[in-house]
């Protein structure tokens, strides 16, 4: 059976080699983290909904002051809709909703911006938890535009400070390469290669 | 967190492939780190960033299992189904009861 040892440790090493990239670096901790809309209250005709908030697809409305937390795999985006054009009971509040909504009613305005999941700090930091704060710059019937304005930190000691993050023009979803695909393409790739090859030379 | 759910899933499939089929191990762990590491990553990409519902994800994962798993362990194609729903069914569930950090 060694031959058979070989090719198993190599093959448990060739899937930790890249997916090792994705565990928290060393020296760095994982904090809490959540996100928030500063401005709802100055666009009363809309609703603001981030959605998807978990693997099975929650979806919050978001209120002035709550900030709202998500699974880590689920990065979700804001769309705006108008507030009479919304369906609350049909959707089911707080629960669950199709995907099929956000993407094609057409009441439904896209943002684009894809908010992504757990922070991490350096292990000696005494921040507890990070909450970033959007802001609406602006809504029309096909866009609805958002941008990270603020970060609010939260300190071991209970203390808060809030810090304006730089001006940027526009933050949108990641159109081109996921940072992620190459490593998912090559693990992946190398499977399915495997697999093939297995299969040919059991032939 | 990818790597550490992807390897609790090889884990928990293997487990099941075994239960399954009471074939050797060592094959089945090799058979259980090669399907997984196919599909965990390109369903999560594909959740991430294409379609955002767990169940259709689940649905096209179960699929090609089926036919990867009647492949590698020699199966029928009725049985490898049958083991495809049931080991991703227990994952998922495993997965939403304890989501990874």
């Amino acid at each position: 059976m060694p031959g058979r040892t070989v090719i198993l440790l190599l093959l448990i090493g060739l899937v930790i080699a890249p997916a090792a990239a994705d565990v928290i670096p060393p020296g760095q901790k994982t904090v809490s983290s959540c996100f928030e809309i500063g401005n709802t209250g100055e666009y009363p005709d809309y609703l603001f909904i981030a959605f998807p908030l978990s693997m099975s697809g929650g979806y919050a409305v978001m209120k002035p002051g709550d900030c709202v937390s998500f699974y880590k795999f689920a990065s979700p985006s804001i769309y705006a809709v108008k507030r009479d054009a919304f369906n609350e009971t049909a959707a089911g509040e707080g629960g669950q909703i199709s995907s099929n909504y956000f993407s094609s009613d057409p009441g439904v305005i896209p943002s684009g911006i894809a908010i992504r999941g757990s922070a991490t700090v350096a292990e000696s930091s005494p921040v507890k938890s990070i909450s970033t704060i959007y802001t609406i710059t602006s809504v029309n019937s096909t866009r609805l535009g958002i941008i990270p304005a603020r970060e609010r930190y939260t300190y071991t000691d209970g203390r808060t400070e809030e810090k304006t993050l730089l001006p940027v023009e526009t933050t949108v979803a990641p159109s081109g390469m996921d940072p992620l695909a190459p490593v998912l393409t090559i693990v992946a790739g190398s499977a399915i290669a495997l697999i093939v090859g297995m299969r040919v030379r059991k032939r | 967190m990818l790597f550490t759910a992807l390897l609790a899933t090889i884990l928990l499939e293997f487990l099941l492939y075994w239960a399954f089929t009471r074939k050797d191990l060592p094959p089945l762990i090799l058979y259980s780190i090669l399907i997984n590491s196919f599909t965990l990553p390109p369903a999560t990409w594909i959740y991430q960033n294409l379609v955002p519902d767990l169940l259709m994800v689940e649905l096209g994962v179960i699929v090609v299992e089926t036919v990867l798993i009647g492949l590698l362990l020699q199966i029928p194609p009725a049985r490898a189904f049958l083991l495809s729903i049931l080991a991703n069914g227990t994952t998922a569930v495993f997965g939403l009861i304890f989501p990874f950090p």
